[in-house]
C-alpha cells in the first residue's frame, strides 16, 4: 500500500528503546505494587450528566450510524462505479483510514466502530423491519468460542492486505467486503448482534484499541474519565483473546519482514509461487507470535501449580493441580498485550497514516475520477512534515517503548491479582520475558527490514 | 543506425498527480547496439552502461548519477531484489531489461515505463522524498530492486 516504506530506524535509537525496555521491565518487578490496584469497576471519574446524556443520546447515536452508512456508502460508489487506477480512493479507505484510521481513533475516543460499522446498522434496520430484537438470533453463540471468530475475521482481512495479489484493485476489493458482508449479515441473523461483539474483526479491534482510551464506562455502563490501564485491565477475559492479539501482532511484523529485500527474494526465487510462501510466511509468523504467548502463559501456569503442590501432598500434584488451565491463564493475561500491539501499529503505520491518509481525503474528492472536486480536498498536497524520517523514527520507537511499559505494568497487575502471592513475581517472569522479546524483535524489524 | 523514439516522455505529463513526488528528469529507450542479440536472450551484461548519451547528460544536473541496472529473465530478476542506497536529490539511472514487455513502475511516483522484451530501457529520476521505494514490473508483479533515499 502506497509503495513507500520507511528508512530503518537509527541502531542507536532501537538499541536505547531496548534498554529501557528490559531495565523497565526487571525494575518493574520490583518495584511495582504487590496487591491489585487496577479496579475497572469503581474506575476514573464520572462525566457531568449533561456530557453523559448527550453523548447517551438516542440523537447522537443515530447520526453516527447515518454518517458511517454515508462513508460507506461514498466509499462504496468509488468502488463500484469509479476508475480503477492509483487514483481511486478505496483501498486507501479501506487499508488505511479503516484498518489504522479507526483504531486509533478509538484510543482516542473509545470504540467507534461499534456506533459506525455499517454491518451492524444493517443488521439493526433489518432487525427492526422483521420486528426482533437484534441482540436475538436463532441461536445463542457458544461462549466457548470466545473471539475465536474474530481472529479468523481478522486473519482473513491481514490475508487480503499483506498477501492476496492485486489486493488494492477494485474487483479485489469488492468481492473481499462483499463476501465480508454476507458472512457477517448471515451470522449476525443467527447468533443475533453478539455474533458482531465476537465475531467481526474490525469492531473487536476497535473495542480492544478503545479499551486504552481514557473515555470509558464501568461495567453498569457509566461514563467515566479514566486512567487507560484500567480501561485495559477491565478488559473481559474471554477464550480466543490472545488469538486476537497474536494476528494483530504477527501480521504487522510479517509486513515489516515482508518489506525486506531477504523476504523479497525468498518470495520470488522460492519453489512455491509467492502467494503461497505469503501465506505461509504470514501465517507462521502469527503462529509464532500466538505460540509464544502460550508458552510463555504455560510456565506461568506451571509455576503457580508448584506453588500449590508445595503446599499440599507432592503426589497430588498431577491430580489436583488444575486450579489455572494454560487456555485460562492465557485469556487472564491477553489484555496486557493490547498496548504492545497498538504501539508496534502506531510504529509500524504512522508514515503511512499521515501520507497515504492525506492522500486518500485528497482523492476522496474525486471518487469518479472525473476529474470533480466534491470534498473541497481535492487541490490540497500532502503535508509531509509528520512523517519526516528523525520524527518517525523518534514516533516508532516511542510507541513500541509506551507499549511494552504498559503491557508490563497490566501483566503485573493481574499477576499479583491471579496468581497465589509468594508465586506473583517468579509467575511474571515468562510473560516479562516474552513481552522483552515482542518488543526486541519489533524494534530489530524497524532497524533491519 | 536508426532508432526509434530516442525519447519516452510520456510518464512527464503523469507526474502531477503523483503523491510522494520523485521527480522524473527523462526517460531514456534504450537504442540498442546490440539489438539483434538482446532481442534473442538478453543478458545482464547487455544491459549496463547503455543510459547515457549527449542530450540526456545535459539535462542532468552536475551531480553523481547512480547507476543500477537489473534484468528479467525467466521470472528470475539479476541481480536478485537488492537495495540500493542514494542520497536524497541524487539523480538515480536503472536500466532495466526484461524478457517479455511488461511496465515498470516506481512506486513513490508516477513512472510506469513501458519496456520491450530484449530492449534496454533506463529510467533516469532525482530521488525526492526520504523512505524506501520499489522498483517492480507491472504485470509479471515482481520486485526489480529497492531504493533507499536517505
Amino acid at each position: 500500500m502506497g509503495g513507500r516504506d520507511d528508512l530503518p530506524i537509527p541502531f542507536a535509537l532501537a538499541v536505547t528503546g531496548a534498554a529501557v525496555a528490559i531495565v523497565v521491565s526487571f525494575l518493574a518487578l520490583g518495584l511495582l505494587w504487590r496487591e491489585p490496584r487496577l479496579e475497572p469497576a469503581r474506575a476514573g471519574r464520572p462525566l457531568p450528566g449533561g456530557t453523559a446524556r448527550v453523548l447517551d443520546s438516542r440523537a447522537l447515536r443515530v447520526a453516527l450510524r447515518v454518517l458511517g452508512g454515508g462513508i460507506t456508502a461514498y466509499v462504496v460508489m468509488a468502488a463500484v462505479f469509479g476508475r480503477d487506477d492509483a487514483l481511486n480512493p478505496t483501498a486507501g479507505a479501506v487499508y488505511v483510514l479503516l484498518w489504522i484510521g479507526v483504531p486509533l481513533l478509538s484510543v482516542l475516543v473509545g470504540p467507534v466502530w461499534r456506533l459506525l460499522n455499517p454491518v451492524r446498522s444493517l443488521h439493526l434496520v433489518l432487525s427492526r423491519l422483521v420486528g426482533t430484537r437484534p441482540e436475538e438470533g436463532l441461536a445463542v453463540l457458544p461462549a466457548r468460542l470466545g473471539y475465536w471468530p474474530a481472529a479468523l475475521s481478522l486473519l482473513a482481512f491481514v490475508w487480503l492486505e499483506l498477501v492476496a495479489p492485486e489486493s488494492t484493485t477494485l474487483p479485489v476489493l469488492r468481492t473481499f467486503f462483499a463476501a465480508y458482508l454476507a458472512v457477517h449479515l448471515l451470522a449476525a441473523t443467527y447468533w443475533g448482534s453478539t455474533w458482531l461483539d465476537k465475531g467481526d474483526g474490525f469492531e473487536v479491534f476497535s473495542g480492544l484499541a478503545g479499551r486504552l482510551s481514557p473515555l470509558g464506562r464501568r461495567n453498569d455502563g457509566t461514563l467515566v474519565l479514566r486512567n487507560p490501564l484500567v480501561g485495559v485491565a477491565g478488559t473481559p477475559v474471554a477464550p480466543g483473546l490472545f488469538a486476537v492479539v497474536g494476528v494483530l501482532l504477527g501480521s504487522t511484523a510479517y509486513d515489516s519482514i515482508a518489506g525486506s529485500p531477504w523476504w523479497v527474494r525468498i518470495l520470488q526465487n522460492g519453489a512455491l509461487s509467492p502467494a503461497v510462501t505469503g501465506t505461509l510466511g504470514l501465517f507462521g509468523m502469527v503462529a509464532l507470535v500466538t505460540a509464544a504467548f502460550a508458552g510463555a502463559t504455560a510456565l506461568t501456569t506451571l509455576s503457580a501449580r508448584s506453588d500449590r503442590s508445595e503446599r499440599s501432598e507432592r503426589s497430588e500434584r498431577s491430580k489436583h493441580s488444575s486450579g489455572l488451565r494454560p487456555l485460562q491463564v492465557g485469556a487472564e493475561f491477553a489484555h496486557s498485550l493490547v498496548p504492545i500491539v497498538m504501539g508496534y501499529v502506531v510504529a509500524h503505520y504512522w508514515s503511512l497514516l499521515v501520507l497515504i491518509g492525506q492522500q486518500t481525503v485528497i482523492q476522496l474528492s474525486d471518487p469518479l475520477g472525473t476529474g470533480a472536486d466534491w470534498l473541497g480536498t481535492g487541490g490540497r498536497g500532502v503535508d509531509t512534515r509528520l512523517a519526516g524520517s528523525t520524527l518517525t523514527a523518534v514516533i516508532q520507537v516511542t510507541a513500541v517503548v509506551t507499549g511494552h511499559v504498559l503491557g508490563v505494568v497490566l501483566a503485573h497487575d493481574r499477576a499479583v491479582r491471579l496468581l497465589p502471592r509468594r508465586r506473583a513475581v517468579v509467575g511474571q517472569i515468562p510473560l516479562l520475558v516474552l513481552m522483552v522479546a515482542y518488543t526486541v524483535g519489533g524494534l530489530t524489524l524497524l532497524f533491519a527490514a | 543506425m536508426p532508432c526509434e523514439a530516442p525519447w519516452e516522455s510520456g510518464a512527464m505529463h503523469r507526474l502531477s498527480a503523483g503523491p510522494i513526488m520523485v521527480l522524473v528528469l527523462g526517460v531514456l529507450t534504450g537504442c540498442a547496439s546490440g539489438e539483434t542479440v538482446a532481442d534473442e536472450q538478453p543478458t545482464p551484461a547487455a544491459t549496463s552502461r547503455k543510459s547515457t548519451s549527449p542530450a540526456e547528460k545535459s539535462s542532468s544536473p552536475a551531480e553523481d548519477v547512480v547507476e543500477v541496472s537489473v534484468s528479467v529473465r525467466d521470472g528470475k530478476v539479476l541481480p536478485p531484489p537488492r537495495r540500493v542506497e542514494v542520497q536524497q536529490g541524487a539523480t538515480v539511472s536503472i536500466t532495466v531489461t526484461l524478457d517479455v514487455d511488461d511496465v515498470v513502475h516506481v512506486h513513490g511516483s508516477d513512472i510506469e515505463e513501458p519496456v520491450q522484451a530484449g530492449r534496454p530501457a533506463t529510467i533516469e529520476l532525482v530521488a525526492g522524498d526520504q523512505g524506501v521505494f520499489e522498483v517492480e514490473t507491472h504485470d509479471g508483479g515482481l520486485a526489480l530492486l529497492q531504493l533507499e533515499v536517505r
